[in-house]
């Protein structure tokens, strides 16, 4: 059995070098999933050089607090504040880069926990089934019966609001949606041929779980995780916007539009551009998930 | 001789896919005359459902391309004139789909889709008004006369109770039941001409034998000619007049029904009648190998490479013309010359062509896997992305 | 298996949800650290004043007791007294809900009536300018944040053109009959309240749209497609029906029935987004109320609220289900596909 196995090996590996070839002849066939990629690669540069690249890292509160400058407060936009100054004098394109940080950590950290819950749980409802299937599967439902934003409200004010307990709140929100969706695609592909074929030869279920089902909800997933992370950051920054996620002066996107909007109308700047920043991330996100969609050519919600 | 009803002439059709450009249908000519039933035989792939998608102006463009040829419907040029294509279609022309699971609106009862036709058949233009009176359900005064005709229809098919059929949904019927229905609607239009694409494939045997049988009466009786499309030669010995013999985008065979079952000329063809199940004997011989690849089909004669008796330095150089050994009956293959007749090119063929025991290539066990060629899986993975622009030839 | 008893069956189904829903933010609220009593005496009250609190809002039972107690004051219409207001939450929502319900439900009106026409539009017209604006506009729509959506707006057409009020919901409200504004003055034959009424919609129920707009027409666009490359489609064609009959009845129709899930999806996130927009817009609805009950740490008017949401939300999926079984009768029959 030996040679056959690591003959099927190197077949299976063309195969997945062959298919890996078709996926990104057919990702370059998108002009806007390209246009998504680089604004996602453009935003983790932001926010790993951010330091670097904004002009007062001190106003976002750089190797210290926030820095203010009464004086400048409310500056017009200019070409010394692109985006203007806010009530303390500070910078908000500055403050801008530095919130490219907290959304994509919010992001990140929300899927992660996200994926490391719900992929398990679904697996399990869906390979093993009977009543602990269906218990699962139940409290999922139930999870689902709430709009995600009002049940993180829910859960986030028991925890004092900061972004920490923000992404906590948003994370317990999270996970069913991908219980379900991996639900399923196990339910789908349980009965199919090879996961008989390595039942029969003996594997366990941990192994088939992982070794033979989980690649195949990998597509799903990671479309999803591409669109939902331009839902997370949206939703990360109603809860900010709404007082309970990163408190002021942290320079949070939401939170930066919920102090600026006392300000209107005029000092319009002061809440348009962190906006601004919020739809472009999420922009990228949507783009590159819907190109991914495409490539994988899988429907997710 | 006069005109025939329908003839395609030197048809070509490309599919741009993944891995290249595709000559899916490679120089075509066919023709089907006044109240002929004509079958194109071939396996799965070989290009005789795009054959007919072209024909309905189905095919889907892109991938697909019609690169060349002429389709002539009553002497009528088809091909470059896509209004008149339209109108021919919908006046003259009816078809009969493969999947009857699928070729009905789920959401419509079978009464409503009758009437429909029934209303509109015709008809090229509707008015906003007309259209909001039929989604909201407003019968007509000859409602009733409608009804009469539908349910008459479905008797003729033999459907039990044709009156409460007419009430339900597809998804309530039967795939044989539903299968009668298209029939029915494909009829109910009148046409002069009818395409069938493999109708009974998703049926059991013995439905299909019904199915057949009650097809062959609609057509005599209501003197249709008929494209009878078909992997399955048995199938096409029982309802055709004249059978086309396709491998791999090209014909290589053509002659009345009993000249292709009873004395085969093409290698291909001779393998194809081989691959029958015969009752009396579980020993079977069949033809070696797959459709060859498209993108770079194999030169000369597309089958040589599968050929048991292939030439070389003959049959890998130009592709063979139709030699005509008796009239009607043409085979595009290097063993025959004009200067044949029947009788010689029969002993040729005869002496000739031995295949090997062993049948990799069943056409009735490859037609389980369905009826889709890389090309036409292509497009329908095409078809089902909606934001994409890109092609794939890849069955994954 | 006729529609009734499938609306039925369908009916019968939401109510196991319902009672999980309602455990588990009962028990979310309960079981996250955080004492709701101390939460809402603020630091330095006296640990007597707490402990007190904490008896009379029954805290110190089991918590199943009071969750089997809560439940009961339910069906008695009792969620129990609101921290901030004093009363009844009940009672508070019966007030706050009718002005919630009236902006998601416009707004939800409008996403449909915009977005369906849209997605067919690019539908019908694939890889062509209408379908590529169609589509940068779905993308727009779905990455705005609907508070940001809502300021630009309020910016542009209440503060700079002057054309719509920016903030509340009506100049002098008519006799509160449903609590819908749009409702009450037309029962009270008051056309300029209509009209006010209206003018505030405007802009709240247009920022809420727009992101279920751009997901409908995004779902309607590629169903729209996805069914028109059905067999039936050719089939019917073939019979010699009309293009435009096909378009518009058959294929709408069951291109619908897919956009009818997306819209139970996107009500929810419609219903989220409110809570963001009734703030910018001083909307006095449920979600302000609910807000505040938050910042005030008020744990039973937040029940309350998170309990009504999902109801709404329940009971918007259990309609969209039932649409679907008409608009599809493979759901009804059980489906063989």
């Amino acid at each position: 059995m030996g040679t056959l196995t690591s003959e099927n090996r190197s077949e299976a590996m063309e195969n997945r070098i062959e298919s890996a070839k078709r996926i990104a002849y057919r990702f370059r066939q998108n002009p806007l999933s390209l246009a998504g990629l680089a604004i996602i690669l453009g935003l983790v540069f932001i926010a790993v050089f951010a330091p670097y690249i904004a002009r007062h890292p001190q106003d976002a509160g750089y190797m210290g607090e926030p820095a203010v400058d009464f004086a400048n407060r409310f500056a017009e936009p200019s070409w010394e504040h692109p985006f203007g100054t806010d009530q303390a004098g500070r910078d908000i394109l500055s403050r801008v880069i530095f919130g490219t940080r907290y959304s994509l950590v919010l992001g990140v950290f929300v899927l992660t926990f996200a994926i490391g819950i719900g992929v398990p749980v679904g697996l399990v409802a869906g390979y093993v089934g009977g009543a602990l299937g269906t218990l699962l599967m139940r409290i999922t439902d139930v999870f689902l019966s709430v709009p995600p934003l009002v049940l993180a409200l829910a859960v986030a004010v028991p925890l004092q609001p900061s972004l920490r307990n923000a992404m906590i709140a948003i994370a317990i929100v999270w996970w069913p949606w991908y219980a379900r969706l991996v639900y399923g695609e196990v339910v789908s592909v349980r009965e199919e041929q090879f996961v008989e074929a390595s039942r029969g030869i003996g594997a366990s279920r941990i192994r088939i779980m992982f070794r033979e089902i989980l690649p195949n909800v990998l597509a799903p997933i990671t479309v999803k995780f591409s669109l939902d992370m331009g839902y997370a950051i949206l939703i990360g920054a109603g809860l900010g916007f709404l007082g309970l996620g990163a408190q002021p002066p942290t320079p949070e996107w939401g939170t930066m539009i919920s102090e600026g909007r006392v300000y209107l109308p005029a000092q319009w700047w002061y809440s348009t551009f962190p906006g601004l920043a919020i739809f472009i991330a999420v922009l990228g996100f949507n783009l590159l998930g819907d190109g991914l969609r495409d490539v994988f050519d899988v429907e997710v919600k | 001789m006069s005109d025939p009803l329908l003839e395609i002439s030197d048809l070509h059709v490309d599919f741009n896919t993944y891995d290249g450009r595709s000559k899916v249908i490679n120089g075509v000519d066919l023709h089907v005359d006044e109240g002929e039933t004509v079958a194109i035989v071939g396996e799965s792939g070989c290009g005789k459902s795009v054959t007919a998608e072209t024909i309905m102006s189905m095919l889907p463009q892109p991938p697909g391309e019609i690169t060349g040829g002429e389709l002539r419907y009553r002497g009528e040029e088809l091909l470059g004139d896509p209004p008149a294509h339209k109108r021919v279609k919908a006046e003259s022309m009816g078809m009969i789909f493969q999947d009857p699971m699928t070729s009905l609106s789920p959401v419509f009862t079978v009464g409503e889709m009758m009437r429909d036709v029934l209303t509109y058949n015709g008809k090229t233009e509707v008015g906003w008004l007309e259209l909001g009176k039929s989604v909201l359900g407003r019968r007509g005064a000859d409602e009733k006369a409608m009804r009469e005709r539908s349910i008459e229809l479905l008797d003729r098919l033999q459907i039990p109770d044709p009156e409460g059929v007419l009430d339900r949904y597809p998804v309530e019927l039967s795939g044989g039941m539903r299968q009668r229905v298209l029939i029915a609607m494909a009829l109910l239009g009148e046409p002069e001409f009818l395409i069938a694409d493999e109708p009974t494939t998703a049926l059991d045997v013995t439905v299909q034998d019904q199915l057949i049988e009650l097809l062959r009466e609609q057509i005599d009786r209501e003197g249709l000619s008929m494209l009878y499309i078909t992997h399955n030669l048995g199938v096409a010995r029982r309802i055709a007049d004249r059978i086309y013999v396709m491998y791999a985008g090209e014909i290589a065979e053509v002659g009345t029904r009993d000249e292709i079952l009873d004395e085969p000329l093409h290698p291909y063809s001779r393998g194809l009648i081989d691959s029958i199940p015969k009752l009396t004997a579980f020993q079977r011989e069949g033809i070696d190998g797959l459709l060859p690849d498209y993108t770079e089909p194999p030169q000369g004669c597309r089958f040589h490479p599968r050929c048991p008796a292939a030439m070389d330095g003959v049959c890998d150089g130009e592709k063979p013309p139709l030699y005509e050994p008796a009239d009607g009956h043409q085979v595009a293959c290097y063993l025959y010359d004009d200067q044949m007749n029947a009788q010689d090119a029969l002993e040729v063929a005869q002496t000739e062509i031995e295949f090997e025991g062993g049948s990799l290539d069943h056409p009735e066990v490859s037609s389980s896997l369905g009826d889709e060629t890389a090309a036409e899986s292509a497009d329908r993975t095409e078809m089902n992305e909606p934001t994409s622009g890109q092609t794939d030839g890849g069955n994954r | 298996m006729g529609f009734k008893s499938y609306v039925l069956r369908r009916i019968l189904s939401g109510i196991p949800v319902f009672i999980g829903l309602s455990m588990l933010i009962f028990f979310l609220a309960r079981v996250l650290p955080g004492d709701p009593a101390r939460l809402a005496l603020g630091p330095r009250a006296s640990d007597e004043a707490v402990q007190s609190l904490r008896d009379q809002m029954g805290l110190n039972d089991p918590v199943v007791v009071q969750y089997l107690n809560y439940m009961a004051g339910l069906f008695q219409g009792d969620m129990g007294i609101s921290l901030t207001t004093n009363r009844n939450v009940a009672a508070d929502l019966v007030y706050f809900f009718p002005a919630t319900f009236e902006l998601i439900t416009v707004g939800m009106t409008i996403a449909v009536l915009f977005g369906v026409p849209l997605g067919i539009i690019a539908g019908q017209n694939k890889d062509r300018f209408e379908d590529n604006a169609g589509r940068l506009f779905a993308f727009f729509g779905v990455s705005m944040p609907a508070f940001w959506v809502a300021i630009l707006l309020q910016l542009l057409f209440a503060f700079y053109m002057g054309w719509l009020p920016a903030t509340g919901r009506i100049a002098t409200a008519p006799p509160r009959i449903t609590g819908l504004m749009l409702v009450d003055s037309l029962i009270a034959t008051d056309f300029a309240a209509f009209r006010s009424a209206l003018a505030h919609l405007v802009l709240p129920a247009f920022t809420l749209a727009l992101a279920p707009m751009a997901d409908i027409a995004r779902m309607t666009r590629s169903s729209f497609i996805e069914e028109f490359n059905k067999d039936y489609v050719h089939a019917l064609e073939t019979s010699g029906i009309p293009a435009k009959l096909i378009a518009y009845k058959y294929v709408l129709k069951s291109s619908f029935a897919a956009t009818l899930t997306i819209i139970a999806l996107d009500y929810g996130f419609l219903i989220g987004s409110a809570f963001l927009i009734e703030i910018v817009f001083a909307w006095p609805g449920m979600a302000r109320y609910g807000v505040t009950a938050i910042l005030e740490n008020d744990i039973n008017a937040i029940v309350g609220v998170t309990l009504v949401v999902g109801l709404v939300y329940i009971i918007a999926n259990m309609v969209v289900d039932i649409m679907y079984g008409y608009f599809d009768p493979r759901v009804r029959y059980g489906g063989d596909e």
